[in-house]
């Protein structure tokens, strides 16, 4: 009796398990922006070849203004800040160039996101290592079907901040690893998180995106009807639409398609591009690729277009050949 | 997955060239296991020290003088009419030869043109935005890929 106590006592923690996954990452949604902390990120990237090293100084006021001082690494000397829905960003000696920000920070992950996440990925969730110090939980995700990417996350026990990463690309191939080295709990000073002042309102400057609720506004801001693609790697979703500002005013399309994890980016290019004509009827798509991405070229309606996203060419290309063949 | 066998495939681990189940069987135990971990980080730390050296550069006349004296040697031992044509032969299993390396490259390391850059540094912008993204590893991604036009 006594021994089949002790083994059902030594089987229980295997049938309870770990955490509940999802409950860890909702509990760690929006954490970087109300949790008080500064602190240095390491980030190490692989595109072939050995890894680009790169230190990020990183602070959070707790009250939803951030800052990230790139210190090292192929972006040494950016720094963005954020606050009240907006962000600067400054290289080097340019000049801050304000933007409406894209995101919610770390984790941005609203109820449609973890759906599809659950719908097309495994989470398991786990005791992790100490980062910085502190005690984790790791998140592991790993995709339902082939070809898919995979992430690792170790959240902080305590406050839900992300504390390291490790993204792994489509073929299975390491392509990031970041690691919090330094930690604290605190606040930093007022003023490095204060974004700079008197910068006037001014139209989106060339390249940035401005966030547009539909595809029937982004229309009406381009001008023209979307060629939208009527195959998608299954998972897929539109996740969503921006305009971008052109060089000579106006804007061009920009589409995001998530599974929950993975994005794909639909852009759409000037008018002279489009004349190259790749991907008509049995012509060719101009697809290249490299570890972190893969890129499909493709015209339609006399436009062109990228198709950018981190899977192969076998999903990529159907996609965008799905575009050409819209009249 | 036991320590003996995590080991066997420490290496392989080290430089991405497992299969993603035996990456996560393996990370799995990897996260439980301290002596694995350290014999992990050791590994990754030799294979950065061997990076680190340089690749030996070749003398830019090294084919030249290679190839003065394959002509000598063929025209030594053979006939005129023959050399001339294994010299014919050789050169054009030469350009055989580089037209397969070529084309066996892999596709990985065809990298994207110059005025795609902007729409790389911004996908990986959006990406890291995006579900359990980490914006300062989208600014260093973003970097690279701009950087390796």
């Amino acid at each position: 009796m006594k021994r089949i106590i002790l083994a059902v006592l030594a089987f229980l923690p295997a049938v309870a398990g770990g955490p509940d996954p999802v409950s860890v990452l909702r509990r760690a949604v929006g954490a970087a922006q109300t949790v008080a902390h500064v602190g240095e990120e390491e980030i190490r990237v692989w595109s072939g070849g050995q890894p680009v090293v790169a230190k990020v100084r990183v602070a959070s006021d707790g009250r939803g203004r951030t800052r990230r001082e790139h210190v090292s690494g192929p972006s040494a000397g950016l720094l963005v800040m954020s606050a009240d829905g907006w962000e600067w960003r400054r290289a080097g000696n340019q000049p801050w160039q304000r933007t409406v920000s894209l995101g919610h920070g770390d984790l941005g992950l609203d109820a449609a996101d973890l759906a599809r996440l659950e719908a097309n990925y495994r989470l398991e969730a786990g005791d992790g290592e100490l980062v910085a110090g502190r005690a984790t939980t790791v998140v592991t995700v790993t995709a339902k079907r082939r070809s898919r990417p995979s992430r690792r996350l170790w959240l902080d026990r305590d406050t839900g901040l992300l504390l390291a990463t490790e993204a792994h690309n489509y073929a299975g191939h390491l392509v990031s690893r970041s690691t919090w080295r330094r930690l604290e709990l605190a606040p930093p000073p007022a003023a490095a998180v204060t974004p700079p002042p008197g910068l006037p309102e001014q139209p989106l400057p060339f390249g940035c995106l401005r966030r547009v609720p539909s595809q029937a506004e982004l229309e009406q801001l381009t001008g023209r009807p979307l060629p939208l693609p009527a195959v998608l790697p299954d998972g897929f979703a539109v996740h969503s639409y921006y305009a971008r500002a052109c060089r000579r005013g106006g804007f061009n399309a920009v589409v995001t398609y998530s599974d929950g994890l993975d994005l794909i980016t639909l852009f759409e290019r000037g008018t002279n591009a489009g004349q190259r004509g790749y991907g008509g009827p049995g012509g060719p798509c101009r697809v290249t690729t490299n570890v972190l991405q893969t890129v499909v070229t493709v015209t339609a309606q006399g436009r062109e277009w990228l198709v950018i996203g981190d899977l192969g060419q076998r999903d990529l290309e159907p996609m965008a050949r799905s575009m050409a063949a819209q009249p | 997955m036991n320590c003996e066998r995590t080991k066997r495939q420490l290496a392989d681990y080290a430089v991405g060239g497992l299969s993603r189940w035996r990456r996560a069987a393996l990370a799995s135990h990897l996260t439980g296991c301290p002596e694995c971990h350290g014999e992990l980080a050791l590994l990754e730390r030799t294979a950065a020290l061997l990076a680190q050296i340089p690749d030996p550069v070749l003398p830019g006349n090294l084919w030249n003088g290679v190839s003065s004296r394959l002509d000598a040697a063929e025209r030594a031992a053979l006939p005129r009419s023959q050399g001339s044509t294994r010299r014919v032969l050789v050169y054009a299993g030469a350009v055989a030869l580089v037209l397969v390396v070529v084309g066996s490259l892999p596709r990985q390391h065809r990298l994207v043109g110059q005025t795609e850059a902007p729409y790389l540094v911004t996908h990986h912008m959006l990406a890291s935005f995006g579900a359990l993204g980490d914006p300062a590893v989208g600014d260093v991604v973003g970097g690279v890929a701009e950087g390796s036009q």
